[in-house]
């Protein structure tokens, strides 16, 4: 609290006590000068028990100021003045301290609390008139006795007190607050009546002017007007009358008025009665109107409790109805959330949907009975439900009923859920859960039947999907039928594929599925072209198979039941796919028919090569139309007795690889001849097939075996390489020669490597079908082939081809063209001509002479022995004078045989190195001569150089 | 022994060279030689193969040796070599007889 409001309420303290002191000096009367009703004593009774003790110096320093001011304004001396000043300073802070010690903070109040306030003010009042007595006896030295001068001073500050105090508690507040005076606003009319009637019947008893109240027993009249007014007004009341009544009767008894005026001795006496009188009908009262106002307070509270009490009950009955409703709600909350929970995973078919719901429902949304009930069109395929019905609710015989009907895309009524609740338990909150169940219902209903018509259209595509992966993997007709019976695929109980073969015939192919052949109406029925839908259990659907308005046959599906157009629609996508791929295949077929023919024929018919050596072929397609054409093998006579063996695969397959490997063989064997060996044969032959489109990459082998020489040459070009069986030897692999196939990347010229052919030996050559298998290296297949044949060195080449065919493909059907060749050299024993001379001119006489008895022991005639012998002498000739120029001489080897064409072949062979060609003009006589008498063909390698000489037949020569 | 060999006759400067045998590249330089030592100072020679059971080119090439040698000195020669014969097919085979003159007999 600020110093300002302190000094403020201080001041205005002073002046409230000013006014009142000037009022009580009014009031004056008698000797003593001693007021008969002291005001002043009230206030500072009421002020200083509502100030806070700290306050207290101020207010007594200004109230001592006021009252010794007041004193000497009266007259009063100033030492007496102080004195009086100090008394009634004394006194409310006596009486103040005294209350604080006897009120306690939880003290109720009551009779006796009253009473002891009364007391308590009265003894106050009691030591200050000491105080104020002493000052008017000695100080003031008043003709007035002490006891005389200590009872007015105590009468008169008392009887102001008990009549003002509370009245003026009423008003003002605590210490630094403006007085209050709301409480009179609550005063009752009757009370104030009351109150005006206690000053009214005052004012006629004291005052002597009214006559018919006058005398002391009037005075009783105040008695029943306090104590009403104390009885109905309660504390206010009473102190609003009380100080009226005291303060009109002090007013007049001042003036010597009022009935104890006449009947006191003495006019102190008089105002003491008056003021005794006064004061025991005013203090009687105030306990009363206390005790009253105490009595009222109580009820009020007992009012407010019970008030509270009912509002306390009032809000938890509230509460615990809402809590009934909030729990009520939830559970259909619960309840609602637990049919979507039950629901949600199910929305994959309609079915189910009817299922969870007619398990979950019962025990739904409070209800006493819920359900589902479907309709009879419910049970066929094509209601799809589509819509839930706003429900239809009816009350009757204290149930509530509500039916809410599911309808389809033709708005037939599929099903009809159904609830019945006692008419209490159905409420707003039932029929809003009761929405949002139909809502999900319908939600979950509409989507499980989207879904399901998007599995089947999935299933569907998958099933045709699956029908159409596995016929394009089709190569032949009964594998596309195959995949077209594969009835699991669309879900039916069995299929077949009835085929219109190309002679006309029908053919079935069954699948069963443990059901029997569909009736052969039916497959009349389908032959001509028609769908067809014959039983119900099972149901047989024929769709006919057609490319392009060409019947090729029928497809017929068993299915348990019914048919929906859905599948009917697949059935036919269906046998669309197979049509095609049954047309394919055909196709393919026809292909592999031509491909197969042409290769063949444009394959060597026979290779029957006569007594030097057996061979023996065996040329087998692949077996799927795509993979068939393009090996091929060759036997190529040479001229002068050798002969090149070739085996080549062109890449790709079909009539175009068979139409270039005949190319290829053709030229192969053209070039073969003018040839000197396998890597020049291969190097032309590339050149020949950069021309050819599809030529490139052909890999190849080709061997070149000089029989008689018994030496063999050879070189692959991206081609397995062959294989020598001789007697008495493991089989080898000739190999060393590996280059790029035809066309392929090659750096250096291809090699070639030479290596002796054995008597009895045999070469097998073959293409990569019969080594290769799919995910193996080759090298695996080369170590089955020498495994194979192993023991079968001495075997006939017929025996050997098919049993390495057994052993390498078994009895699968090969899945790539595959070729296989074996040559045996057979010894020529009697049938050979050989001379081996030093290369001297003078041993070409003798060994002219050999080979002349050996020509006349064949037959030959004069003549051609003639020409024979000129022919192989310059041969021989030229061997002696150019192969061994530089060193020592060497050998030359001269053999002849006849042929299988009985044309006789001369080899004039020697070891060393040619330094010099023959020249040309008169020394290249030799050269023009021997071609004039014979083909001629010179091998010319590091190892020596071989003359070739063939001589026709004589029948040729005769023609 | 010789597989190859020739007699000579001078008949009033007209020289007769009669070849047998088999003539070969191991006897055509010595018959070569031996010829035509024999027909020094002869003016006309007649060189007859008739009796020759092989030539091959070496043999050919001394019989156009011993021609070339004995025009080039302005001496008549003339080769005779019967049809059917062996010497007369080479000739004829090699193109040579355009270059000698060849009679039948």
């Amino acid at each position: 609290m600020g110093l300002r409001r302190t000094a403020t309420t201080v001041a205005v303290y002073a002046v409230a006590y000013a006014v009142l002191q000037q009022w009580g000096f009014a009031l004056a009367r008698g000797d003593s000068g001693i007021a008969l009703f002291w005001p002043p004593a009230a206030l500072a009774l009421v002020m200083f028990s509502l100030t806070p003790v700290r306050h207290w110096p101020a207010l007594a320093a200004a109230q001592f100021a006021v009252n010794v001011a007041g004193n000497l304004g009266e007259g009063t001396p100033a030492d007496a003045s102080m004195v009086f000043a100090a008394a009634n300073v004394v006194e409310p802070m006596l009486a103040a301290w005294a209350l604080t010690r006897l009120r306690r903070p939880d003290s109720q109040g009551g009779p006796a609390y009253d009473l002891g306030t009364l007391f308590l003010a009265a003894a106050a009042a009691a030591v200050a008139a000491v105080i104020g007595a002493a000052g008017v006896v000695w100080v003031l030295d008043a003709p007035v006795t002490a006891p005389l001068a200590w009872r007015a001073w105590w009468a008169a500050d008392t009887l102001a007190v008990v009549s003002l105090a509370p009245l003026l508690a009423l008003c003002l507040g605590p210490f630094g607050r403006a007085p209050s005076f709301g409480w009179l606003r609550h005063l009752s009319g009757r009370t104030l009546a009351l109150a005006a009637a206690a000053g009214a019947t005052s004012a006629g008893v004291f005052r002597d002017d009214v006559g018919f109240l006058d005398g002391l027993a009037a005075v009783g009249l105040l008695v029943p007007l306090l104590l009403l007014a104390a009885i109905v007004g309660g504390f206010a009341g009473v102190a609003c009358a009380n100080a009226l009544a005291a303060a009109i009767a002090a007013w007049y008894s001042a003036a010597g008025e009022g009935p104890f005026a006449g009947a006191a001795t003495t006019p102190e006496d008089a105002v003491f009665e008056a003021q005794v009188v006064l004061g025991s009908f005013v203090a009687a009262a105030l306990l009363v109107g206390s005790a009253v106002a105490r009595v009222q307070r109580s009820t009020r509270r007992e009012v407010a409790l019970a008030t509270e009490q009912a509002r306390l009950q009032a809000s938890q009955r509230a509460t615990e109805s809402i809590s009934r409703q909030e729990h009520r709600r939830r559970l259909l909350s619960e309840s609602v959330q637990a049919l979507a929970g039950a629901l949600a995973p199910r929305m994959r078919s309609v079915t189910e949907v009817w299922e969870v719901l007619r398990a979950v429902m019962p025990g739904m949304l409070l209800a006493d009975r819920a359900g589902v009930s479907l309709a009879g069109v419910q049970a066929t395929q094509d209601a799809v439900p589509l819509s839930v019905g706003a429900p239809s609710i009816t009350r009757s015989g204290g149930w509530t009923d509500v039916a809410a009907q599911v309808r389809d895309r033709e708005d037939r009524v599929v099903a009809t859920l159904e609830f019945r609740w006692s008419d209490d338990a159905f409420d707003v909150d039932t029929e809003r859960a009761l929405r949002s169940v139909l809502t999900i219902v319908e939600q979950v209903l509409h989507r499980a039947a989207s879904a399901a018509a998007e599995r089947e259209a999935a299933a569907a595509s998958a099933a045709l999907a699956h029908v159409a992966s596995g016929v394009a993997a089709a190569r032949r007709v009964e594998d596309v039928a195959a995949c077209l019976s594969d009835h699991r695929s669309i879900e039916a109980e069995g299929a077949w594929c009835v085929l219109l073969e190309p002679s006309g015939g029908v053919r079935l192919v069954s699948d069963g599925g443990g059901l029997p052949t569909p009736p052969d109406r039916l497959v009349h029925l389908a032959a001509h072209g028609q769908v067809t839908v014959e039983g119900s259990a099972p149901c047989y659907v024929g769709v006919p198979l057609q490319v392009a308005g060409e019947l090729l046959g029928t497809a017929i599906f068993a299915f348990p039941g019914p048919v929906d157009p859905d599948r009917m629609a697949l059935l036919a996508a269906v046998a669309d796919v197979g049509a095609q791929g049954i047309a394919r295949a055909r196709a393919y077929e026809r292909e592999h028919e031509t491909v197969v023919t042409l290769q063949r024929s444009l394959l060597p018919d026979s290779l029957d090569a006569g007594g030097e050596y057996d061979v023996a072929v065996e040329y087998r397609p692949a077996s799927s139309q795509l993979e068939a054409g393009g090996d091929w093998y060759d036997v190529i006579p040479l001229p002068g007795g050798s002969l090149a063996l070739v085996t080549g695969d062109v890449v790709g397959r079909g009539v175009g690889a068979a139409a270039v490997m005949g190319q290829l063989r053709t030229a192969c064997a053209a070039l073969a001849s003018t040839s000197s060996g396998p890597a020049e044969l291969i190097s032309r032959l590339e050149s020949f097939a950069a021309a050819i489109e599809g030529a490139d990459f052909t890999t190849m082998v080709a061997v070149f075996v000089d029989p008689v020489g018994r030496t063999i040459r050879y070189t692959c070009a991206g081609h397995p390489p062959p294989m020598l069986l001789t007697p008495g030897r493991a089989p080898s692999l000739l190999d060393g020669t590996r280059s790029a196939p035809l066309g392929g990347p090659r750096r250096s010229p291809r090699p070639e490597q030479t290596a002796p052919l054995d008597h009895g030996a045999t070469l097998v050559l073959y293409t990569d079908g019969l080594v290769e298998r799919r995910g193996e290296s080759i090298d695996c297949g080369l170590e089955r082939l020498l495994r194979a044949a192993d023991d079968l060195d001495g075997a006939a080449p017929d025996d050997l081809v098919h049993a390495l065919l057994a052993a390498l493909t078994g009895d699968h059907a090969p899945t790539d063209d595959l070729v296989v060749m074996a040559v045996r050299f057979t010894p020529l024993a009697h049938a050979v001509f050989t001379s081996l001379l030093r290369a001297d001119p003078e041993r070409l006489h003798p060994m002219r002479h050999a080979l002349k008895d050996w020509l006349t022991g064949l037959g030959y005639g004069e003549d051609r022995i003639g020409e024979v012998l000129l022919a192989v002498g310059e041969a021989a000739t030229n061997a002696v004078e150019h192969a061994y120029r530089d060193g020592e001489p060497g050998e030359v080897q001269i053999q002849a045989w006849v042929g299988p064409d009985d044309a006789l072949v001369v080899t004039v062979r020697d070891f060393g190195r040619w330094q010099d060609l023959p020249a040309e003009g008169l020394r290249g006589h030799g050269a023009r001569i021997m071609q004039a008498l014979a083909q001629v063909r010179t091998v010319r390698s590091p190892a020596g150089t071989t003359v070739h000489l063939r001589f026709s037949s004589p029948a040729e020569v005769a023609v | 022994m010789s597989r190859a060999d020739f007699t000579f006759r001078d008949d009033a400067g007209n020289g007769l060279v009669v070849l047998e045998g088999e003539i070969d590249v191991a006897s055509a330089d010595r018959l070569l030689e031996g010829i035509l030592a024999a027909l020094d100072g002869v003016t006309a020679t007649t060189l007859d193969l008739t009796l020759v059971t092989f030539i091959d080119s070496g043999g050919l090439r001394m019989i156009h040796q011993v021609c070339r040698t004995l025009a080039a000195e302005r001496r008549a020669v003339v080769v005779i070599a019967p049809p059917g014969g062996a010497p007369r097919r080479l000739l004829e085979l090699t193109g040579l007889d355009d270059f000698v003159p060849v009679k039948d007999w």
